[in-house]
């Protein structure tokens, strides 16, 4: 039988989609909005991350990325004129709702940011602060989560002799590890990266990808990078936000274009626009 | 409107498949001028042609290492890789057709000296002919990367197909009845084979281009056996659509 | 002749290049200012370098013949023999005393409740634009307040505690403002840090910024305390003593309930009496004051010091 007159995707494709309906989400964004005062950041985003997956936030500047990204363990509260409109889900809780604490939710969702921000403090304290603050007391206890976590960031052979050394005192790649360290310190379930390699030489941006690929099995993570190649190798899941220009009121607003499995967004993307974007024929 | 950045990269995919593209014009015109060249027994003509076969090859060759240049140092992705990953395999099937229709003249060089009948050599003109359409219909889709030209080429593959095994008949009638000696029969049973595979050739063409174009590869429905009945091979059960 | 113009780039050459780089533009104008900014430095140096030389130079007396009956003596302004500055070393160490335990901590808690809790609210602008405004008092006003409020109201006469807390009141904007850019100066990386790992406001604040802070507030210390110790108007008004100070054997506490006075003015005090006697006085009390106020700087700055080594 031929094939050849109607050209119609061949269901292989369909087979590697149905998997995803078995996979447990950490969070469903729906309909999200993120108002500055009464400048829309970003609209309408629909999102589901899976557990145990990398998910990669590309796209251009000034498109919502790492707005999204803060919705999620809510550090936009920290910014006073930031308002969430629409519901984000952990774990099927939603996490706006008047009960929910902030605080103890970044402490379960950590994050690592863009220029590397260990504290002006030992690596050793660097790291016990998180456990500290949450309640553990004892000296073997903290001694040991500060190992432990310097093991799992791979960091543990380089600084074990000197712990009590100051942390501003390490190379950018070394500080971020340490970053990655203090968030993995207090157990969280998901890790957020905002562009966490931007301020880092290529061999400390292959160590931390690395490391990634090492904690994904035990964290979720989504990383908001500009580097799509970056985001090509890491990510299991990615979404391209794209910036949605009103010519009248001369507004630009955040958007989310396509959400799809990374290898399907490299090499044969759906929408125009990631097509356009990836290939690097606009912005 | 939209800004186009990599202006450079683009440019660079935009003169491998022009050079692509010219190959394959060549080879469109290779076709018919082996064909005459075995109508007529040309041995200057079958000797010019096999000479210039060096030329084909550099030519793959120069644009298959571009090909790698731009993987290498421009790390394309989507329509960009899929349209450098097929011109890689489409400069391989226009330079082995080239090579067809070198073999072709090199047969023509075996049967120096005999006769061919009016029946056979009407066969033999219309699959150089058909060869010639496929393979100008396959530039012409690639070019323009119509993926809807470009799965046409599969019918008339398929009367390509046709005459061959019409040709093969002939070959057998024409050796039973004495016009031509077994050395011959043979030697015309492989350039037969020739034209089928420069036609399945210009398909593989379509095909690809299909595929930079769509993002998937069209299934095969059949195996490539000419004397088979068509088998149906399908992934999943897509055959049912 | 500029270093390389387009059309020269082109045509650069070993020569033309050695020319270029070596002969160099006079920057006349840049070294005529490095001078005047030398001489404005070196002409400030000499005010306090003549200064005190003149205050060592007309104190030289008292520092030849009786060094420790003035150090240990009592306020006198009638007995240039027999007057010294003990009382007021004294008083103006309780002073400071007061200034650092009353003014620093809630100098600094306003700073911290402005700075980290209080964000932008027109409340908050408004206290702070406040704030600038108090530290630009005269400090004579802050005498009348302390003698109307702390002297009367309060009831607490004219003791230590009044002029204390007078004080206090004069050096309280200080603190405020210095904390404040010390903690501002702290980059918000640092609170981000912490909240990412899940840390409250007040754990943040505790744990990550006051530490990093502590220089800038210390040195904010450093100017309060200094100022604290050489405003002689505030406690005038609140009633320091001028002529003569009766203290008996009091105990500690005691003490910062009674009447007293301070460097400033005892300085006053002295410089108020005609005759030679009491010119060397005056300049003696002069120069302790200022190694006084050395002392409390250098306290300071080793503290900051010290802290700072650390990271």
């Amino acid at each position: 039988m031929e094939t050849t007159a109607d050209d119609t995707q061949p269901a292989a494709a369909e087979v590697a989609e149905a998997p995803t309906a078995t996979k447990e989400n950490v969070f469903v964004t729906e309909d999200l909005h993120v108002y500055y005062d009464d400048f829309l950041a970003v609209r309408g985003v629909d999102l589901d991350i899976a557990k145990n997956e990398i998910t990669a936030f590309i796209g251009p500047s000034g498109c919502g990325k790492s707005t999204v990204l803060r919705c999620f363990n809510r550090m936009n509260d920290l910014i006073e004129s930031a308002r969430v409109r629409g519901r984000i889900e952990y774990h099927g809780i939603d996490l706006y709702s008047a009960g929910i604490d902030a605080v103890e939710v970044r402490r379960r969702i950590g994050m690592v940011f863009q220029k590397p921000n260990p504290f002006p403090k030992s690596i050793y304290d660097n790291l016990a602060f998180g456990p500290r603050i949450s309640g553990v007391k004892k000296k073997s206890e903290l001694d040991d989560i500060v190992e432990s976590s310097l093991r799992r960031a791979a960091l543990w052979d380089e600084v074990k002799d000197r712990l009590k050394a100051s942390a501003m005192g390490m190379s950018g790649g070394q500080q971020q590890r340490l970053c990655i360290a203090r968030a993995i310190a207090v157990e969280p379930d998901v890790i957020l990266m905002d562009e966490p390699c931007s301020a880092l030489d290529p061999i400390a941006t292959g160590k931390i990808e690395e490391l990634m690929e090492e904690i994904k099995e035990e964290y979720t993570i989504v990383i908001v990078t500009h580097n799509m190649q970056q985001a090509a190798r890491v990510s299991d899941m990615t979404a391209f936000y794209s910036v949605d220009v009103n010519e009248t009121s001369d507004t630009r607003t955040g958007i989310l274009v396509e959400y799809d499995r990374t290898d399907k967004i490299f090499s044969n993307p759906v929408d125009e626009r990631t097509e356009r974007y990836v290939t690097g024929r606009f912005g | 409107m939209s800004e186009h950045l990599r202006r450079e990269f683009h440019d660079q995919l935009g003169e491998i498949q022009t050079g692509i593209a010219r190959m394959s014009a060549g080879v469109t015109e290779l076709v018919p001028r082996a064909t005459e060249i075995l109508l007529t027994i040309d041995l200057e003509g079958a000797e010019y042609m096999i000479l210039g076969d060096d030329e084909y090859d550099a030519r793959a060759v120069d644009l298959e290492e571009r090909c790698f240049t731009v993987i290498a140092l421009q790390a394309p992705v989507a329509g960009d890789l899929r349209a450098v990953v097929s011109a890689i395999k489409i400069i391989a099937d226009v330079e082995r057709s080239a090579d067809l229709c070198v073999n072709i003249c090199k047969a023509a060089r075996r049967i120096y000296g005999h006769e061919l009948d009016p029946h056979l050599r009407g066969v033999i003109q219309k699959m150089g002919n058909q060869a010639q359409v496929l393979f100008k219909e396959a530039t012409e889709a690639y070019l323009n990367l119509d993926a809807v030209r470009a799965a046409a080429l599969h019918d008339m593959d398929a009367y390509l197909d046709d005459l061959h095994r019409q040709f093969i008949q002939v070959i057998f009638e024409s050796h039973a009845a004495g016009h031509i000696d077994l050395q011959v029969a043979v030697q015309l049973a492989v350039v037969a084979r020739f034209y089928e595979r420069i036609g399945d050739h210009a398909v593989n063409v379509g095909d690809r281009t299909r595929y930079i174009v769509n993002g998937w590869l069209p299934e095969r429905p059949y195996a490539e056996s000419d004397n088979e009945p068509p088998q149906i091979v399908s992934v999943g059960e897509s055959g049912d659509e | 002749m500029p270093l390389s113009t387009p059309q020269s780039v082109g045509g650069a050459t070993a020569a033309t290049v050695t020319v270029g780089v070596t002969s160099g533009r006079r920057d006349v104008k840049g070294k005529i200012i490095e001078g005047i900014l030398i001489l404005a430095l070196a002409g400030s140096l000499l005010i306090l370098a003549v200064l005190l030389i003149d205050l060592i130079r007309r104190s030289w007396p008292i520092w030849t013949e009786r060094p420790g009956d003035f150090l240990t003596g009592p306020l006198n302004s009638a007995s240039a023999a027999d007057a010294g500055v003990w009382q007021g070393i004294k008083g103006t160490i309780e002073l400071a005393v007061i200034v650092a335990v009353v003014a620093i901590p809630l100098g600094t808690a306003c700073a911290v409740y402005l700075e980290e809790y209080a964000g932008k609210s027109r409340l908050a602008s408004f206290t702070r634009l406040n704030v600038r405004n108090l530290a630009g008092v005269p400090s004579i006003v802050y005498g009348l307040l302390g003698l109307a409020l702390f002297v009367q109201f309060f009831g607490l006469g004219s003791t230590v505690w009044a002029g204390g807390l007078a004080l206090s009141a004069l050096v309280l904007p200080i603190v405020i403002i210095t904390a404040s850019e010390a903690l501002r100066a702290v980059p918000y990386s640092v609170r981000e840090g912490a909240f990412g790992v899940g840390a409250t406001r007040w754990e943040t604040t505790r744990s990550h910024v006051l530490p990093a802070a502590a220089p800038g507030i210390l040195t904010g210390v450093v100017l309060s305390l200094a100022r604290a110790a050489g405003e002689a108007a505030p406690i005038l008004l609140v009633g320091a003593a001028t002529g003569l100070l009766r203290t008996g054997n009091q105990s500690l506490w005691e003490q910062f309930g009674s009447s007293f006075t301070a460097m400033p003015v005892v300085i006053f005090s002295y410089a108020r009496q005609p005759g030679d006697d009491f010119r060397e006085l005056t300049a003696a009390a002069s120069v302790v004051l200022l190694v006084l106020v050395l002392f409390m700087n250098a306290l300071a700055i080793w503290l900051r010091n010290r802290y700072q080594r650390k990271w």
